[in-house]
């Protein structure tokens, strides 16, 4: 049975408490719910902004692809994946992902998953401007690492 | 034909988004890049760098892809999301 999936791509704050409950509602029979939240580090307190971008029809199909790959891996009931774009600051989150399933261990290691592949495999940019400058995001030798450790 | 530039790509372009002439011939992605980079040498190696990675209307495809059918082609850089 196809995992049940929901995906959105917005350039509006993401209610995280609105997104929790809401999963955690529609997966109150299930044996295992994980949350993950990604947020915008402080790393320049008080100065720092974060500009995502993506190329959004693409990154959607991406992002549908992982979920029909993580439900082939692991037995999943439900995936919710929430990316921002635009303008963030610190502790502005940047991205939701809710798995549920009836144990424990498929809804951890496809949350992880879904995580690996969105840091590096799906059609978003972070130019991150502070005092110091600005610059584009680029992906870490850990971040390919992360997504290779899958194969 | 659209052409699509992101991240440090699209501020080297100087564009989000530009057009190509349907009676062009152009037939691969990269020889779209060529044309597209216009003699910018430093927006040419962006494009064709081996990190860069190519779509044909929202689905991915390789430099040596034909454009035959393209309506949309987009330049993308290393991502970075999550």
């Amino acid at each position: 049975m196809a995992v049940a999936s929901k995906i959105a791509i917005s350039d509006a704050n993401l209610n995280i408490d609105e997104l929790s409950g809401a999963f955690r509602r529609e997966n109150k029979f299930a044996g295992a719910v994980v949350i993950f939240v990604g947020n915008v580090r402080d790393d320049h307190p008080g100065d720092l902004t974060l500009t995502l971008e993506c190329y959004e029809p693409l990154a959607l199909d991406c992002i549908n692809m992982f979920i029909r790959e993580a439900s082939s891996r692991w037995d999943l009931l439900s995936i919710t994946i929430h990316h921002r774009t635009g303008k963030l600051v610190p502790g502005d989150e940047i991205v939701f992902v809710g798995v549920a399933s009836a144990h424990r261990r498929d809804a951890l290691f496809a949350a992880q998953f879904l995580m690996d592949y969105l840091k590096s495999d799906a059609p978003f940019w972070k130019k991150q401007t502070s005092c110091a400058g600005s610059h584009w995001v680029m992906p870490r030798a850990v971040d390919y690492q992360d997504k290779k450790s899958w194969n | 034909m659209r052409v699509l530039f992101f991240g440090n790509l699209r501020e080297l372009a100087g564009t989000a988004e530009t057009s190509v002439p349907a009676d062009i011939e152009i037939t691969t992605v990269q020889e779209l890049a060529e044309y597209v980079a216009n003699g910018k040498s430093e927006l040419q190696a962006a494009l064709c760098a081996e990190t860069t990675k190519a779509a044909i209307n929202a689905k991915f495809a390789d430099f040596s892809s034909s454009l035959n059918g393209a309506d949309e082609v987009a330049f993308m850089p290393p991502f970075s999301g999550g």
